[in-house]
């Protein structure tokens, strides 16, 4: 089983079949292709995306469902077709397909999410894109200062 | 900031060697075409607030601030539907990222 080195999980174990690839990238990291999705009870309901190029990079991020209930999920067709999905259906958020927020947690700002542009990952191919809809209503910095207003379910 | 006046099939040049074409004009649109040598790329905005974004979110993580983060979330979070399904396999717990199938 082969093991990393991380920043901030130490030394970590983990099953080929759990790497999630991103064919081209994040933005701003081109070359990070291979990630690890890390849950820890402590930090729910926080996923990480740990790069498994570089051990210092890592992205706190959360589900856009628990951020937004509502949350309207558009793709461009490049974007399905990196992913493994039907270009002709509007993909949906479920078992397979994971849509997750980047969190910025800085000590001089409030907490934000990046609702304008979601990593999607597809769970059947292991693929993964941070897709930047064309139109998008959904700031980049969405705040998170009021989450127990904000995470309530309607 | 330069303010200019375009019309359709106009254009306007940055730097000599980069052109910018106002292609199209629709109610709420523009569509733009844009002329520049290799060297120097083109992005949306939108991309370059991700790439910043991204910078910031990963050159951040403290762990102070992740369960300060953590602590005014989970309340709330405890009341969100988790489904039960069982786990994919060889990735224990993501099932809890998605929602059930209705």
């Amino acid at each position: 089983m082969p093991e990393f080195s991380t920043k901030y999980f130490d030394r970590i174990r983990y099953e080929e079949q759990s790497v999630i690839c991103f064919p081209s990238g994040l933005p701003g990291f081109d070359r990070e292709r291979k990630f690890l999705l890390i849950e820890q009870p402590i930090n729910k309901p926080l996923v990480f995306l740990q790069s498994l190029s570089r051990g210092e990079i890592c992205f706190p991020t959360l589900p856009v469902l628990a951020i937004d209930p509502d949350f309207r999920l558009r793709v461009s067709p490049e974007d399905l077709r990196t992913l493994g999905l039907p270009e002709n259906q509007k993909p949906r958020i479920g078992q397979d397909l994971v849509c997750l927020a980047i969190i910025s947690l800085g000590e001089n700002r409030p907490p934000t999410a990046n609702l304008l542009s979601p990593v999607i990952i597809n769970l059947k191919t292991n693929t993964a894109v941070q897709t930047i809809p064309l139109d998008s209503s959904y700031s980049h910095q969405h705040p998170l200062v009021a989450p127990s207003e904000a995470l309530v379910c309607s | 900031m330069l303010v200019t006046r375009r019309r359709s099939r106009q254009s306007v040049f940055i730097g000599g060697n980069v052109e910018v074409k106002i292609l199209e004009i629709g109610p709420t649109w523009v569509k733009l075409g844009i002329d520049a040598p290799k060297e120097i790329p083109v992005i949306r905005s939108e991309q370059k607030l991700t790439s910043e974004e991204n910078l910031a979110a990963s050159q951040a993580l403290r762990p102070d601030l992740v369960s300060g983060l953590v602590e005014q979330i989970r309340p709330a979070s405890a009341v969100n539907k988790m489904p039960s399904g069982k786990p994919v396999p060889g990735s224990p717990g993501l099932q809890a990222l998605a929602e059930p199938r209705p």
